[in-house]
């Protein structure tokens, strides 16, 4: 797996071996493939196949909308646009692009974590079908990504940045 | 060295297009909500039909992987394909589906009045005839596509 930059040295996306883009690319390539969108449709026994295709549809133009925000606006910082998860949904401190002009009916989430102070990189996404992630196969293979993408960050020396916060909590606690 | 240092030094040198095809897709929005309402439409037809897109390609005479393209709802297809599809699963994309269908309908409904003709007023002339079936054809059929299209006139005669 590589990493690439999306954004100015802020918004990186992972590129993960045998995949043709770099997951922002793929995901938005994915949610916009009617086929693929039917078939998942489908898959998860979903009544009204047309009406879900349109929402998934319309979402992705809001994220494709943020993104053009992200890269035109000088007033709003990457911190704007990202939230924490909840721990009890994840069980882990991860990022999600959320925020903004993403409505909060938006089933679509792409996940990231936080390198430092305004820097993102992007590990996955998915159609969000269950309130928790561990309940749908593809949301819960987005937590195992995330998962090897921590490790393979760690391996490299590199520490999300929630971990700081903690190691800096340690020390102000002596 | 810092976390940002050691980040920064896992990067790939590799250039990415993301924003720009993002900008693209923007752009062209109008073009990809078409496409995609043609791709729901083949796809749900294929559906009713219990044809494989390989079927559609033979019946084409195009390559599967044209069928798969369309299917995506992405390809920025020419006025031929889009003839092609129409006529071969009958679904609505051009304008001219909706004049042919109504000219489907009014031909029915011509052989429909003559068939009445022939079996209710065998003796009468084709005249008398003709303007009480356009009376009749008119008052069931009248609808406002076909008096702005100027097609009553010329269907009732």
């Amino acid at each position: 797996m590589k990493i690439v930059d999306i954004f100015a040295k802020q918004l990186f996306a992972f590129y993960y071996d045998n995949e043709d883009n770099n997951e922002f690319d793929r995901l938005i390539e994915l949610w916009t493939d009617v086929e693929y969108l039917k078939s998942f449709a489908e898959i998860n026994k979903i009544n009204h196949i047309e009406d879900f295709i349109n929402d998934i549809s319309y979402y992705v133009e809001q994220i494709q909308d943020l993104l053009y925000d992200i890269e035109s606006s000088d007033k709003k910082t990457l911190e704007y646009y990202f939230r924490p998860l909840h721990d009890q949904e994840m069980g882990q401190r991860v990022l999600s692009l959320q925020k903004g002009k993403v409505g909060r009916n938006n089933s679509l989430r792409i996940y990231a974590i936080k390198i430092y102070d305004n820097c993102f990189i992007i590990t996955g996404g998915a159609i969000k079908m269950s309130q928790k992630m561990q309940d749908h196969p593809d949301t819960k293979n987005e937590l195992i990504k995330l998962d090897r993408a921590k490790s393979f960050l760690k391996e490299n020396g590199v520490m999300d940045i929630d971990s700081f916060y903690e190691l800096i909590e340690e020390i102000d606690d002596k | 060295m810092t976390n940002k240092e050691n980040f920064l030094k896992l990067v790939s040198e590799d250039k990415t297009d993301t924003l720009e095809r993002n900008r693209d897709r923007i752009r062209n929005r109008k073009q990809l909500r078409e496409s995609r309402a043609i791709a729901m439409k083949v796809l749900f037809k294929l559906d009713d039909l219990g044809w494989s897109k390989k079927d559609l390609a033979d019946k084409m005479n195009v390559s599967p992987q044209q069928i798969t393209k369309i299917v995506k709802g992405k390809e920025n297809m020419k006025l031929e394909t889009q003839i092609k599809l129409q006529e071969i699963l009958n679904i609505p994309i051009l304008a001219t589906f909706e004049e042919d269908s109504r000219k489907t309908i009014i031909s029915e409904l011509i052989t429909i009045v003559e068939s009445f003709k022939i079996a209710i007023f065998p003796t009468r002339n084709a005249s008398t005839m003709q303007s009480i079936h356009s009376k009749k054809v008119k008052t069931e059929y009248y609808y406002d596509s076909m008096v702005s299209s100027g097609n009553s006139e010329y269907l009732l005669i």
